[in-house]
This record gives C-alpha cells, sequence and structure tokens, in this order.
C-alpha cells in the first residue's frame, strides 16, 4: 500500500484547514445537499466532502458510509489533494497503489474513486469525492458537476469565514457598545463639516440634551451658550472639536463651560482627536471625549472662596491694626489742639471747625477699617455678644454706602428705637453687607434704585429686614436661593455662594436667613437672639 | 477741664507718638504720668512707679498688655493699679479681660476725651471708696 505524501506546504494547508474552525462541527445541510446530489449525479452508493488533517481525514457531510473519519494514511483523498483537476481511480484492485488498501479489500470495499479538490485561501484542504464499488469512470458531464460542486463547496467555505469575521466585528462592536454606553464620559463623533453624527448616552446626560437636539448639530449652532473659565464666550469654531478638524490636532483638556436648559451651567473638560472615515478621505472628523467637572469646580470655587476669606480676614485684621494705631495719634494730637484753641477763646472757631473734621475723618477711617474687617470672614468660630441693631447696621453700611451714594440707589435706614441681638457682629455684618451687595447687583436695571433695611422683634428674636425695589424672586428660583453656587446673575459676576454662606453664618449664631416678599417687593429676613439687657462691656461702645 | 490732680498714670504703648500725645492729655488734666515702651518695661516701672491707673496697648511686642495685666495680678503688690487697656483689633476676649482684672477695654481708634473720662471715673470712684 502506498501512503500520500505530505503536502508540498502542509504547515500551512492545515493551517488553512484550521482557520476554518470547521473540523469536528454538526452536520449543516448546505453541505449535506451537496453530497447527496454527488452522489445521485454520479450514480454512487457513497459520496463525501473529506477534510485532510493532520493524521485524518474526517467527513463533513456523507453519504453511503457510517464512519466519519479515517485514518490519513488509508485516506484515497490525501492522495486526490495533490492536484488542481479531478483525481479518478477506475479499478482499485487493478492500481498497485491501492490494491491492498484496507478500505479497499474490506469495507466499504472501493473499487472506484473520483475526487476533486476544495480549495480554501489557495491550499488545498480536503476534497468531494464519490464512491462505488463496481469498477467504471466518470461521464464529461458528472465530472464537470462534481468539479462545479467542489468549487461550491470553497465558496461555502468562504462565506464561513466571512461570517466569521463578521461575528467576531460584531461580538467587538457589541463590547465597544457597552463600555460606550456605560462610560461616565460623553463620547462625540463629528463629520469633517462639524455635524455631530454619534453620541453616547452620557453625552446627553452631561449636556442636558435629547437625542434630537443633539443628533445633526454642529459646534457653530447659537443654541450651544459655552464659556472659558475666565467666564468669556467660548465661541463654536474654537471648540476643541472645530480646532481639531480644522488642523488635525488632538486638543486636550480643555475645559469649557456649557449652559444647560434645566440644570445650569455645566462645567466639562474636553479632549478631541482627529480621525478619518474611509470614505472622506478628505479633512478629519473628530472624536470628542468629555467629562462632566461641575461637582469638582464647585469643591474647587468653594475652597478658594473660604481660602481667599480667610486670608482676607487676616489681612484685614493686620491692616486694622495698623491703621488704628496711627488714626489714634492723629484723633488725639487733634483733641489736643481743640482743647488748647477752645482755652484760648472764641476768636478760634474757624479752626476748631476745622479740627473737627479732621476727628471726624479719622474716626470714618476707623469705621472703614471695621467694616473691611467684618467683611471677610476670619474662620473663627462664633463669638457670641451683644450688640446694638443699629450698631450692626452702620458697620455694615460703612463698607458700601459710598457704592450705593455712586450708583444713586437710594439707602433707606429705619432709625427707630434700638435692639439688642446675642450675635457674632463680625458674621452679622457680613451677612448685612452680602445682602445689601445682592440688592445691589439685583435691581440695577430698575428705574428708580432703593433699598431699605428695618428691624423689628417677633417672638423673642429681633429681625433685621432688607427690602429692595425688586419685583420679588419667582417660586423656581426661591426653592434654589440658598443651594450653593445657585447664581442668576451672568456668569463670571456671581459665586453663587453669598447666600448659602449667609445663611450658614446666621445658622452660626443662632440665628436664620430667609425669602419673605414684602409689600410685594424683594426681602430677606435675618432673624437673630434677643438681647433683653445692655451689656456692660467696653467693647460695644 | 478733668481733673485728675495727683492721680499717678502708666502710660504703656510701643508707639512713641501715641504714647507722647496721650501723656499730654492726661497731664494736661493734673496726672502724674510715667511711659513705658513694653509689658516687661512696664511691669518693672510699676514697681517703682506705684501708679494708680495703668493704660497700656494690647498688642505689644516684648509683653503685651495681658502678660503686663497678668505679672500685676500675681505680684505681691500691696496697692495694685487699676488697668484699662486698648486694643487696635478685637485681639483679646472680654473673659481674658475678666480673668486678669482689666476694668475696661477700648477699641482704638479712641478719643482721648473718653480714656480721660474713664479713668475720672474710676478714679472718683476710688476716692468715694
Amino acid at each position: 500500500m502506498q501512503t500520500a505524501p505530505l503536502h508540498a506546504q502542509e504547515e500551512k494547508r492545515l493551517r488553512a484547514l484550521q482557520a476554518l474552525s470547521i473540523l469536528d462541527t454538526d452536520e449543516e445541510k448546505e453541505f449535506q445537499d451537496i453530497v447527496e446530489i454527488a452522489s445521485e449525479v454520479c450514480d454512487t452508493p457513497i459520496s463525501l466532502i473529506s477534510l485532510v488533517d493532520g493524521q485524518r481525514q474526517w467527513f463533513k457531510a456523507r453519504v453511503g458510509l457510517k464512519a466519519n473519519e479515517t485514518h490519513r494514511d488509508l485516506a484515497l483523498c490525501a492522495h486526490a489533494i495533490h492536484g488542481r483537476d479531478l483525481f479518478e481511480i477506475p479499478d482499485a484492485d487493478a492500481d498497485p497503489r491501492f490494491s491492498d488498501n484496507p478500505l479497499v479489500t474490506g469495507a466499504p470495499f472501493v473499487k472506484f474513486y473520483a475526487g476533486f479538490p476544495i480549495y480554501s485561501e489557495n491550499m488545498p484542504i480536503g476534497t468531494v469525492c464519490v464512491i462505488d464499488n463496481r469498477s467504471r469512470k466518470l461521464s464529461e458531464r458528472q465530472r464537470h458537476i462534481l468539479e462545479r460542486l467542489s468549487r461550491q463547496v470553497a465558496r461555502l467555505l468562504e462565506l464561513r469565514l466571512k461570517n466569521q469575521a463578521l461575528e467576531r466585528v460584531n461580538s467587538d462592536l457589541t463590547y465597544c457598545r457597552i463600555a460606550l454606553e456605560n462610560m461616565n464620559e460623553g463620547v462625540v463623533l463629528q463629520d469633517s463639516q462639524g455635524v455631530i453624527r454619534q453620541f453616547n448616552p452620557a453625552s446627553l446626560r452631561i449636556l442636558s440634551l435629547s437625542e434630537d437636539q443633539l443628533f445633526g448639530r454642529t459646534s457653530m449652532d447659537p443654541n450651544w451658550k459655552c464659556v472659558r473659565e475666565d467666564g468669556s464666550p467660548f465661541p463654536g469654531e474654537e471648540h476643541p472639536a472645530m480646532v481639531t478638524i480644522a488642523s488635525g490636532a488632538a486638543q486636550n483638556d480643555v475645559i469649557m463651560g456649557v449652559q444647560t436648559l434645566t440644570d445650569g451651567l455645566k462645567w466639562i473638560r474636553v479632549n478631541s482627536r482627529p480621525v478619518r472615515f474611509g470614505r472622506e478621505s478628505k479633512g478629519f472628523s473628530a472624536v470628542t471625549t468629555f467629562a462632566d467637572i461641575t461637582g469638582e469646580k464647585k469643591n474647587q470655587a468653594l475652597l478658594i472662596e473660604s481660602a481667599k476669606m480667610t486670608s482676607l480676614g487676616q489681612m484685614a485684621g493686620g491692616i486694622a491694626h495698623e491703621i488704628n494705631t496711627p488714626l489714634t495719634v492723629i484723633l488725639a494730637n487733634a483733641e489736643f489742639l481743640k482743647d488748647d484753641l477752645m482755652a484760648k477763646g472764641s476768636e478760634n472757631a474757624k479752626q476748631i471747625e476745622k479740627i473737627n473734621k479732621i476727628e471726624d475723618t479719622a474716626l470714618r477711617i476707623g469705621t472703614i477699617v471695621r467694616g473691611l474687617r467684618t467683611f471677610a470672614r476670619d474662620g473663627k468660630t462664633a463669638d457670641l455678644r451683644v450688640v446694638s441693631l443699629h450698631a450692626l447696621m452702620h458697620d455694615a453700611l460703612s463698607f458700601c454706602k459710598e457704592k450705593f451714594k455712586q450708583n444713586k440707589v437710594r439707602l433707606e435706614l429705619e432709625e427707630g428705637g434700638d435692639m439688642y441681638a446675642l450675635c457674632d457682629p463680625t458674621k452679622v455684618t457680613q451677612i448685612l453687607l452680602n445682602l445689601l451687595n445682592n440688592s445691589f447687583d439685583a435691581i440695577q436695571n430698575q428705574p428708580e434704585k432703593w433699598v431699605r433695611i428695618t428691624s423689628f422683634q417677633k417672638n423673642e428674636r429681633v429681625c433685621f429686614r432688607v427690602t429692595d425695589c425688586g419685583l420679588g424672586i419667582s417660586a423656581e428660583v426661591q426653592e434654589r436661593l440658598m443651594t450653593p453656587f445657585f447664581t442668576t446673575k451672568p456668569v463670571g459676576q456671581g459665586t453663587g455662594l453669598g447666600l448659602s454662606i449667609s445663611r450658614g453664618l446666621a445658622r452660626d449664631v443662632g440665628g436664620d436667613l430667609r425669602y419673605e416678599s414684602f409689600e410685594d417687593h424683594t426681602s430677606f429676613v435675618l432673624t437673630l437672639k434677643m438681647s433683653e439687657i445692655e451689656q456692660e462691656d467696653g467693647n460695644a461702645k | 477741664m478733668t481733673n485728675l490732680k495727683g492721680l499717678k498714670v502708666l502710660l504703656v504703648d510701643d508707639d512713641e507718638d501715641l504714647r507722647d500725645i496721650i501723656a499730654e492729655h492726661f497731664e494736661n488734666a493734673g496726672a502724674i504720668v510715667e511711659k513705658a515702651i513694653s509689658g516687661k518695661d512696664g511691669w518693672k516701672k510699676t514697681q517703682i512707679f506705684e501708679p494708680d491707673i495703668v493704660v497700656s496697648d494690647m498688642r505689644m511686642p516684648d509683653g503685651d498688655g495681658l502678660f503686663f495685666a497678668n505679672c500685676v495680678r500675681c505680684s505681691a503688690m500691696s496697692q495694685k493699679p487699676v488697668f484699662i487697656v486698648y486694643s487696635g483689633f478685637s485681639d483679646v476676649s472680654a473673659s481674658e479681660c475678666q480673668k486678669e482684672e482689666i476694668a475696661a477695654t477700648l477699641i482704638k481708634p479712641l478719643r482721648s476725651r473718653e480714656l480721660i473720662a474713664q479713668v475720672y471715673e474710676i478714679y472718683a470712684q476710688k476716692k468715694v471708696s
């Protein structure tokens, strides 16, 4: 018996066979049909699709044979894969190569064999063959059909490969989709014209937009209201994606503020990369990823704010100390001169008047310095004292009186009977200042500008009411008024911290701060603990 | 003019200008004035001068107002002076002042007239008692 030699490129051939992942798979109708056609057309009891593996031949489809594989050494097909054409053995008994082959001498008693090689990736991986128990030859027609059937198998295998590739792509795509849908960062794809073509759910969430709103938009769309960190506008053509599309250069960690319709200003950190798509050989498209850093920014702002306030408080303390000593020197000298002039008689009235001016001015400087000090949060815990409401009011006013006057905002003070609160004057003055400054900003567009401060007593508490000419605050805004970072001021003008800090300060000293419309005007009420008696305290004088 | 005739006042302030002008005010009112430039200096001079009243700045290098008041309070002096301190900033609390038996605390900028009035009040009370 002659064993078929190995193929000249046996290793490559085996790789091509392995690549099909077909060995030992279940029966498939497409392949079964082919062997049935072959058997019928060639009028043979046996027909096989035989795949020649390293040590065996394995049958993907078979008619008339029980075994699904045989040893390769016995395989007639191992001979057939050496040529491109039909391999035919008309009479195996008469052929010395096969006459003693157990498949010839025993079951299935092969007498006649005809097989066409099947090629995959240009390698003969097996055959379509027909087998008979009698000696014969294929007719021209049968031969042609068998050849075409072998090509058909090759095509099925090719499709199988493509399907497998598609499945791999599909599963890759599924992974991509799962990743994209579940990531925290927004991913947006823009074509070379800047039109948004694809995006993930996080994009919609971060930008507070619906699919319809985002799809097809460009960076140039006027609906984007974007700002830079310094609050200046961020025009569409300078958005990272547009820069990337125009220049082909990646943009890294660009910070952008996006004004959303429903969730206010959101901060994002944006990265964009240039990409090219097969069909658009010209120009770049852009893949942009962005993370929501609004929370991060807020914490940062809060830290900066508190650090700023603390250092301002410390500085103001230093300034107050440094300035008050020379002020006292000025005052004492002025008083000395005045005493001297007064002792000499009445002809010095004019000089005395001037000296009074010097004294008044020195005292005013002292008040301003004190106002500056109270403006800053000094980080100390509440230092509760008994303070007159009038003193608190005047302390706060000393710091902003000039600003109001210059901007023609009328300040109305109710100068009724004084009352006393148990509070930390530094903190209360700051709250009043915050309220006054808020009013000042809010009424800039009113025709007649005024702010009124009144004080009153209610349920064992003393209260300040700061009312301005504004016509109240809408219910929605009221709801969020005291939330940190909520602001109605233009971007870059308000921190949204004023009221929340103020309320925090008020609660620190056992009081509270709330919005309350008053006679149809915007009004805030600050309640404080009341003190019945004026404490004998040098500091209060 | 408030009369502080014969009252011994020790003025303690590290600022020379302020020390001098306040001293002049007290002298005009008839007080006998001694000056010191720090808490330590003040304590030294208190033992020699034996003032009725001490008027001291709070924040000074080389012994601040509280240190000075503490020295006096803890001393064995038979006639301890009354303490009035003034401060440029709220760098002293009411409880600290109480602990050191400081009679009054004033905040700068202060008016000499008020300071002298305060001293007179204490002086008058002392005389009565």
